[in-house]
């Protein structure tokens, strides 16, 4: 095929994507609902390595 | 003429804009200290780290800049965004330059310097920073309203009132919410966005079909469309541009550093960059796809600039009802992008620039009072800049030479903070100046009409890449100088 290299390119950046944009939408609510209660509480909880 | 329909799209838009500006407004009080406000008390997660670094780094003016390397490129203008998602993973992945960043826990990048080059060096990249970002981000707002004017079909003379609107409600949340709100609207900004590029993407892909698309760009660009080193457009000193600028802006950017610097600790900060390296082809290979669809639609004889085409083109072949939806996202990647900028430049303004008048004393309230009036000033510059400058050129060459401005001198210097024992102040100073001058020089030249064909023979490529050598040889020599200057001295 004359343009495999780049059809595979740009068809698994939307596949990407997609996948990307549900999980982000669902565990990304979750982390807004963590970083508020952490800050209402006053409790910056700053995990170092 | 354009599909959009006031009573059925306009509502669309309406709600969305509504929502947005509700929920960043909601967010403001929860911040109480300059830390809430600049870095979101660093406590930012993996997965609200990518949203809102992929939201952030992905604006109206981003999309027509790539639509348009797409149609006049093809799929070889997607080099850039190849070289930026590696650098981003390679970034993420070693952790180089970034994890001593966040362990540093500073609030900007000068901070930083500070600590191995003292406060003179500090001031003087805060100033480099701040005039490469506004010059950089100066043409978002007239890109946006060009952009909704051609697709909402409304009259251009109406573009500055749009462009004012639009701007007013950004800057209403971002100087009430600083950071969180930028993270809540983001969050909201990146599922909208995502939800209509994908939507308008895949439409484009099964009205016209994936194969004539690409032998369109195959038939008008040749075979340059899919190999950028045998486009006579492109070409070896382009690419090595777009490879210097990808790791410089993945090291450097503010923007993009500001996202590990509020991240919970170094090891989240290195995984949001390694996840979202894939968003950065996103950011280029979905525009190229519109700019390419464009080009199979009008063909090369499109009567306007190529800027446009893409505009143009969706105005005409999404439906309405979808294009209401584009419409939201479009101003959702917008939003998302200046509230991201308008902060990050105004906390390099506070935290550096003005270090030296506020010591770091003042009260975290008349600290987030100064905050608040910087963003607004940023918000009438933009106004006025965006208003006044007319662009030459590509709009990504624009972006690359004023972001070299400062990307070539601040990777140079963090690099050498991060892992070279021997770079001092001199070294720093003599960076900073050549990574300046090159690019500011070019700028102006380019306006001069006695230099204007110099400049044209020489391009803003090769410019571009010898700013970033120049800048890494200034910042060796200066500090070798001063280190054999030392013993004598003392």
């Amino acid at each position: 095929m004359k343009y495999l290299f780049w059809s595979i390119l740009c068809f698994f950046t939307i596949g990407w994507y997609i996948i990307v944009m549900l999980i982000v939408a669902y565990r990304g609510g979750i982390d807004i609902k963590h970083l508020l209660r952490d800050l209402r509480s006053g409790n910056n909880r700053e995990e170092e390595d | 003429m354009s599909n959009f329909n006031w009573l059925i799209d306009g509502p669309i838009v309406l709600v969305y804009l509504a929502g947005t500006i509700t929920c960043g407004l909601l967010i403001r009080r929860y911040v109480r200290k300059v830390d809430d406000f600049l870095v979101a008390g660093r406590n930012v997660n993996l997965y609200l780290g990518i949203a809102s670094l992929a939201a952030s780094e992905f604006g109206i003016a981003t999309c027509m800049g790539n639509a348009e390397l797409g149609f006049k490129y093809g799929l070889a203008g997607v080099t850039p965004g190849i070289a930026l998602a590696l650098a981003m993973f390679v970034v993420g992945y070693t952790g180089f330059c970034i994890q001593p960043l966040r362990e540093q826990k500073v609030i900007t990048l000068p901070e930083f310097f500070e600590k191995k080059f003292g406060k003179r060096v500090r001031w003087a990249c805060g100033l480099v920073i701040v005039l490469g970002g506004l010059l950089n981000m100066g043409v978002f707002l007239r890109q946006a309203g060009d952009f909704l004017s051609i697709v909402c079909g409304f009259d251009p003379s109406y573009l500055e009132v749009v462009m004012t609107v639009i701007l007013a409600g950004i800057a209403l949340y971002t100087i009430l919410g600083g950071m969180l709100s930028i993270l809540v609207t983001d969050y909201i900004q990146f599922i909208v966005m995502s939800t209509g590029l994908i939507i308008v993407i895949l439409m484009v892909i099964f009205q016209f079909g994936w194969t004539p698309m690409l032998e369109a760009a195959q038939q008008n660009i040749g075979p340059g469309a899919f190999n950028p080193f045998v486009n006579p457009q492109y070409g070896i000193d382009r690419i090595l541009l777009d490879v210097f600028l990808a790791f410089a802006a993945v090291l450097t950017w503010q923007t993009m550093i500001s996202r590990v610097l509020s991240s919970k600790n170094s090891r989240t900060g290195r995984r949001i960059y390694m996840n979202t390296s894939p968003f950065f082809l996103v950011r280029f290979v979905l525009p190229a796809i519109l700019g390419m669809g464009a080009l199979y639609y009008f063909g090369p004889d499109f009567q306007g600039k190529s800027i446009f085409a893409m505009p143009q083109f969706l105005s005409m072949v999404v439906p309405v009802g979808l294009i209401g939806i584009l419409v939201a996202s479009m101003l959702a990647a917008d939003m998302s992008t200046n509230s991201s900028y308008m902060l990050a430049w105004s906390s390099v303004i506070y935290n550096d620039i003005m270090k030296p008048v506020h010591k770091g004393k003042w009260s975290e309230k008349r600290g987030l009072f100064w905050n608040r009036v910087l963003i607004a000033c940023i918000g009438i510059f933009l106004l006025l800049y965006g208003l006044w400058y007319p662009l030459k050129g590509d709009l990504w060459v624009y972006l690359q030479v004023t972001g070299t401005i400062y990307l070539s001198s601040m990777s140079v210097i963090l690099i050498a903070a991060c892992y070279w024992n021997k770079a001092n102040n001199w070294g720093a100073f003599a960076a900073i100046i050549a990574g300046a001058f090159i690019p500011v020089s070019f700028l102006v030249m380019q306006e001069i009409e006695l230099t204007q064909a110099l400049t044209q023979k020489i391009g803003p490529y090769k410019t571009g890449v010898a700013t970033y050598l120049v800048a890494a040889f200034a910042m060796i020599a200066g500090s070798l100088i001063k280190n054999n200057f030392k013993p004598a001295s003392s």
